[in-house]
């Protein structure tokens, strides 16, 4: 079980086949596929999932805030996974990894993104530190 | 310039060079840290920084060696 398979399974969503194709087609998406991208993407590699499913798949994970649903104002949808969204601070002494999340760190990429007139669609960051000693 | 061995380069023997030196359960712990939630080319690229900082004297090609060494000792086969 994938680790966003278990993350369904702990907000109650019973893992199907079709749901895990899906959630496949979610989890190695580079873009912001709308319903019908999904729905493209998951009839590849299963080719009994209908758009119904799709749409209900999309809804019952937006429900369970494991997506985000974004609007584009294309008079539809588009969709991406809800990651545990993190970065590390890796202490340079010991090797010690601390993992953290900023809210203020992640607007200020998406409004240096914005200020360069693109739309913030991936990123990495790694801080490096030494511990300061009191 | 060829990149030539420094008398800190590590001989690869983390047994030996652990207790000159705290590098190598260092470097382990980063990639360690971080092989679990990112691609293995971030984890690798981590541990060698924190190589880099207990070993600055370390030209970048030993250094990357050294670490390749130690991670793929470390790997799981």
């Amino acid at each position: 079980m994938t680790d966003l398979e278990r993350r369904c399974s702990e907000a109650g969503l019973k893992m199907t086949g079709q749901r895990k194709t899906i959630l496949e087609v979610l989890g190695t998406a580079k873009d912001h596929p709308s319903v019908e991208d999904v729905y493209d993407r998951a009839k590849q590699l299963d080719d009994s999932i209908s758009i119904a499913t799709v749409y209900r798949t999309l809804s019952l994970l937006d429900e369970l805030d494991l997506v985000i649903r974004h609007e584009f104002q294309e008079g539809y949808s588009r969709y991406e996974l809800n990651w545990d969204h993190h970065h590390h601070l890796i202490d340079l002494d010991t090797g010690k990894v601390v993992e953290f999340q900023n809210d203020e760190l992640e607007a200020l990429k998406e409004k240096i993104a914005l200020e360069l007139g693109y739309e913030l669609v991936d990123h990495r960051l790694e801080l490096y530190g030494k511990k300061i000693k009191k | 310039m060829p990149c030539a061995p420094t008398p800190h380069n590590h001989s690869g023997d983390p047994a030996t060079d652990g207790s000159r030196c705290k590098c190598h359960r260092a470097v382990m712990q980063a990639y360690k840290g971080l092989i679990d939630d990112q691609p293995d080319s971030v984890a690798r690229q981590v541990a060698l920084r924190v190589y880099r900082h207990h070993h600055p004297e370390d030209c970048i090609t030993v250094a990357r060696l050294t670490v390749e060494r130690w991670v793929n000792e470390g790997a799981p086969h």
